[in-house]
């Protein structure tokens, strides 16, 4: 142990004495510590390369048997190609709806591109075809990986489990937009007989799982599950004929089944 | 050796003191209401000016800058004076630094209220107010290195070489960080855009916390903890280390940030290594602290002062580990965008700054009034409130913040998210924001406390405007190095060179990261389909920075697969060329923001800022009828756009003579499709119809397959 005064330096600053202390070890190792795990760290990541970088570690997140490939056509980097988006089609909503003005916005992709071609003037059409130099997927090729639940022939649910089920992912994520008793607000009256896009549970199940994007209605195959969209679908269908007060103007066709 | 007779300063000394009190109480008295906004909306009375996002830059600049700096300025001014055995250099400089810094905090209270914001954190102060900063600073800094020059003692002790530091390194943080083009008299764009912004922010705003709530502390630590516990300093050596080491790794630290951001790779690591490398650098300070008071434990059973100074200096040393744990990405993805941040910082703010800054005050003011404190009791009774408080506070937000966390990245077991409505994990942690605001008025009480005690004990006696002190002068030329000295024992007789070590230790780092940045192509990849905004969607974007939506939403998918699944496609660095300033926003209250557009028809952004409670029951988002009644100054919409073809934003020559037009065509045609959705009488000049028109557009360049 040390005794004070023999540590005691000579400083003096308004009265504050300063005392020769060695730093303590355990805080010097410490630092050297930290000072070596950065060192080791960086070398893992930036410069060989051991480690994955953001985006491959989120690719693996993605897909269990993703490897890092070399860059594609669109990719916008670090060999970047996203399972979600694609860059190679640069189609953008916005440029879509500028599109859409020419022919009308109640059109699929690929209709929406070969109208816009044929009528764009010549200088035009080269820098569409420079654009969109790709086919298109078009709205019923959207039925791959039974996506759009056309595959299977649904049936409506009746019981009541199933129905207090449906009635929940109603009012969670429904009601916001087409009242909580189906009445219709910012999206269309659930509760007539009129229906934009069909009124059979097959057909209101595929809207549900696709939406449709252009008038608000977001895809929800990403949110709900399978089974709650077939239970929220059952249970639109027990609106029908409710009438409720505040009911929407019908909008669409009269459907019968 | 003649001995000179000489007096300090105290009446400037007091009244930054004053000020600290004045500004800590109105400080902390915004944050308990914004925290009480978080669980009763409503609370900002259907007043525009004040929200949560106009109130908490509020809070923030008030408590850093207003209380805090004038702490650190009663701090600096009292012990600089002692240490160097001289007067400050001018008391005119002095009284200009005060009024000045003043006249700065009250136009900030003026116009952050109105949405007068630059949106950069804790930088949000307008163009003339940021020269204003500059300028008072510059001040600060004659009359500090001034008196250094000035003084009768040959060393500098370590205090002084923090207070340097400090001067320096803010002054350079705070002319890069605001660059910024004017618009008009109180509107101004940044230079750097997207991710570029972001960084320099980031490297800013981290340094704001190193360099404006630590290092000028650090100073205050070593005058004022050995002076109360009467002990001498316990290592010299380990102050050199800890000061070299820590002003040199603290500025690389910035990118911590924005891990998991568009930031490239290799500047996010840059980030996490610096900060796990400042560990041991900032517990040099705590060590230092901690260990002066051997022999003096006893004491601190008994002495209030003592007592908060362990506490402070504790916290300190708490936050300074947590920090950088948090800098780890597997933590940070769990922490970041969370509560856990907001609990993190207020360890700082409460513990390390607060309780500091109230110890000194129960210091210094029976010293300056040349009296006893009125109420030992009384201090005591501030120390609990306020370390209970701090407990109050901490806790819940750090339960929040990892429960809502977890909730967001919850999966089914069949693959889907187990909580995909973003509301349902907000209520989740209502609660503990009711208890979180129990603990700030626990803390502010506290603060009242305080000011009873210090107004009795000022009453009691009277300043000691000029005190007296004597010191022989410096008269030799600074000596070479002694046989026994250690090296940097040369270096503390000699400020110039000094300074210089300072500039080349706190300018690395910044220059490393942020230069790559600006200039080298390859760390902002370009994404052809991104287009610059349109003329509306640039005005609702500067509606957006008004109403400080960036305090509560996020514009930065991160790249996990939680995010993408709720949010859509994580964000890239390519998508935000043409944002300056950028958002990515720092905290999710809210959803993050950067994919919404096309998400929802306009009428239901219209229904939801008029009125968010009717389309999300139970959201704490407050209501912002008054965006419908204010109509857009669209004469100076032209400027806006000339301001962005400077800056290199590509909008054709000669665009901003037809920005109105396009304005108003885009206007009318939101205004027709909300009618066609059934909303019949907005107006197609009003901020609420541009602010539709850019939440439309955002995240909407590249597209969904």
């Amino acid at each position: 142990m040390v005794k004070e005064k023999d540590v005691l330096l000579d400083h003096n600053y308004d009265g504050i004495m300063e005392l020769d202390n060695d730093m303590p070890p355990w805080w010097l190792y410490l630092f050297y510590i930290t000072i070596a795990w950065a060192g080791l760290y960086f070398i893992y990541f930036h410069v060989f390369g051991i480690g994955d970088s953001q985006h491959v570690s989120y690719m693996k997140q993605m897909n269990l048997s993703y490897t890092e490939a070399g860059n594609g056509p669109g990719a916008s980097g670090f060999g970047y190609q996203s399972p979600l988006y694609s860059n190679d089609i640069d189609m953008t909503p916005r440029l879509r709806k500028q599109l859409g003005q020419f022919i009308g916005n109640e059109i699929s992709f690929s209709d929406l591109i070969i109208e816009a071609k044929r009528k764009a003037s010549p200088d035009d059409l080269n820098k569409l075809n420079d654009i969109f130099p790709t086919s298109y997927v078009s709205a019923s090729d959207f039925d791959d990986n039974s996506q759009t639940g056309n595959d299977i022939d649904w049936i409506a649910l009746t019981d009541e489990a199933s129905l207090t089920l449906g009635k929940n992912v109603w009012d969670k994520n429904c009601a916001v937009c087409h009242l909580p008793d189906g009445g219709g607000s910012i999206g269309p009256n659930m509760t007539d007989e009129y229906w934009i896009h069909g009124g059979g549970i097959n057909d209101i199940i595929k809207i549900i799982k696709i939406g449709v994007p252009a008038k608000g209605m977001i895809p929800w195959n990403t949110t709900l599950s399978p089974d709650a969209i077939h239970q929220v679908s059952s249970y639109i269908l027990t609106l029908q004929g409710t009438k409720p007060a505040k009911a929407k103007d019908r909008q669409g066709d009269l459907y019968q089944p | 050796m003649s001995v000179e007779t000489f007096r300090y300063d105290n009446t400037i000394v007091k009244n930054f003191a004053f000020a600290t009190i004045l500004w800590g109480v109105v400080g902390m008295l915004v944050g308990l209401w914004i925290a009480l906004e978080m669980v009763f909306p409503s609370l900002n009375l259907g007043l525009s000016f004040m929200t949560f996002g106009r109130l908490r830059p509020l809070h923030t600049n008030a408590v850093i800058f207003a209380f805090v700096g004038n702490a650190m300025f009663m701090g600096i001014y009292y012990s600089l004076q002692r240490l160097l055995k001289a007067r400050m250099f001018s008391d005119f400089l002095s009284k200009i630094h005060f009024w000045g810094w003043q006249g700065i905090i009250v136009s900030a209270a003026l116009t952050l209220p109105l949405g007068i914001t630059t949106s950069k954190e804790y930088a949000e102060l307008e163009w003339p107010i940021d020269i204003a900063i500059a300028v008072i600073w510059i001040v600060f800094g004659i009359n500090l290195l001034g008196t250094i020059i000035r003084r009768r003692e040959r060393h500098m002790y370590v205090a002084v070489w923090f207070y340097i530091a400090t001067f320096f390194t803010v002054a350079m943080l705070h002319v890069v960080n605001s660059f910024e083009l004017p618009v008009t008299f109180l509107k101004s764009y940044s230079v750097y855009a997207g991710v570029q912004d972001a960084l320099v922010q980031w490297w800013y705003g981290h340094n704001a916390v190193a360099f404006f709530l630590t290092t000028p502390y650090l100073g205050m630590m070593y005058y004022f903890l050995p002076k109360a516990a009467d002990r001498p300093v316990f290592s010299y050596r380990l102050s050199i280390v800890h000061f070299w080491a820590l002003i040199f790794l603290y500025i690389w630290a910035g990118p911590h940030h924005l891990l998991y951001s568009a930031l490239p790779d290799w500047v996010q690591s840059l980030g996490t290594v610096f900060s796990i490398m400042l560990i041991a650098p900032s517990w040099g300070g705590m060590l230092n602290g901690l260990l002066t008071l051997r022999g003096a434990w006893d004491r601190v059973r008994q002495d209030p002062i003592l007592k908060m100074m362990v506490v402070a200096v504790t916290a300190y040393g708490m936050s300074t580990f947590e920090g950088p744990m948090m800098s780890l990405k597997s933590v940070n993805a769990i922490s970041h965008f969370t509560d856990w941040t907001i609990g993190h910082v207020h360890i700082g703010a409460l513990g390390w700054n607060g309780l500091l800054t109230f110890a000194i005050l129960y210091w210094l003011i029976p010293r300056l009034f040349n009296t006893k404190l009125y109420s030992v009791k009384l201090a005591n009774i501030h120390f609990w409130v306020s370390t209970l408080g701090i407990v109050f506070y901490a806790i819940p937000l750090y339960w929040a913040g990892i429960t809502q966390s977890l909730m967001w990245k919850q999966f089914t077991a069949d693959g889907f998210l187990q909580y995909p409505n973003f509301l349902e994990t907000v209520i989740q942690i209502i609660p503990l924001y009711g208890i979180r605001a129990i603990g700030g008025a626990l803390y502010l009480s506290g603060m009242f406390i305080l000011v009873y005690n210090l107004m009795k004990t000022v009453k009691s006696g009277s300043l000691i405007a000029e005190e007296e002190d004597q010191a022989p002068a410096l008269t030799t030329p600074a000596a070479a190095l002694g046989k026994n000295e250690l090296k940097h024992r040369w270096l503390e007789r000699r400020p110039v060179q000094f300074f210089v070590w300072v500039v080349v230790a706190v300018a690395i780092g910044g220059i490393i990261e942020i230069v790559p940045m600006l200039i080298v192509k390859s760390n902002v990849p370009t994404i052809s389909s991104v287009k610059p905004y349109t003329p509306l969607e640039l005005e609702g974007r500067d509606v957006y920075v008004a109403e400080g939506c960036y305090t509560c939403h996020s514009q930065m998918v991160r790249p996990f697969r939680s995010e993408t699944v709720r949010y859509g496609e994580y964000s890239k660095s390519g998508e935000f060329v043409y944002d300056h300033p950028f958002q990515w926003g720092s905290k999710r209250t809210g959803p993050d923001l950067h994919r919404i557009g096309g998400k929802y028809p306009d009428a239901w952004h219209y229904n939801h800022m008029i009125d968010p409670q009717a389309i999300s029951p139970g959201t704490i988002m407050p209501s912002y009828p008054w965006l419908e009644n204010n109509y857009l100054d669209t004469d100076v919409t032209a400027a806006k756009i000339r301001a962005m073809q400077k800056l290199g934003v590509p909008y054709e020559k000669g665009f901003d003579a037809l920005a109105y037009d396009h304005m108003k065509n885009q206007g009318d045609e939101i205004v027709a499709n909300l009618k066609l959705q059934g909303v019949s009488h907005a107006e197609w000049n009003t901020e609420l119809i541009a602010i539709i028109a850019y939440l439309q557009r955002l995240g909407t360049d590249i597209k969904a397959k």
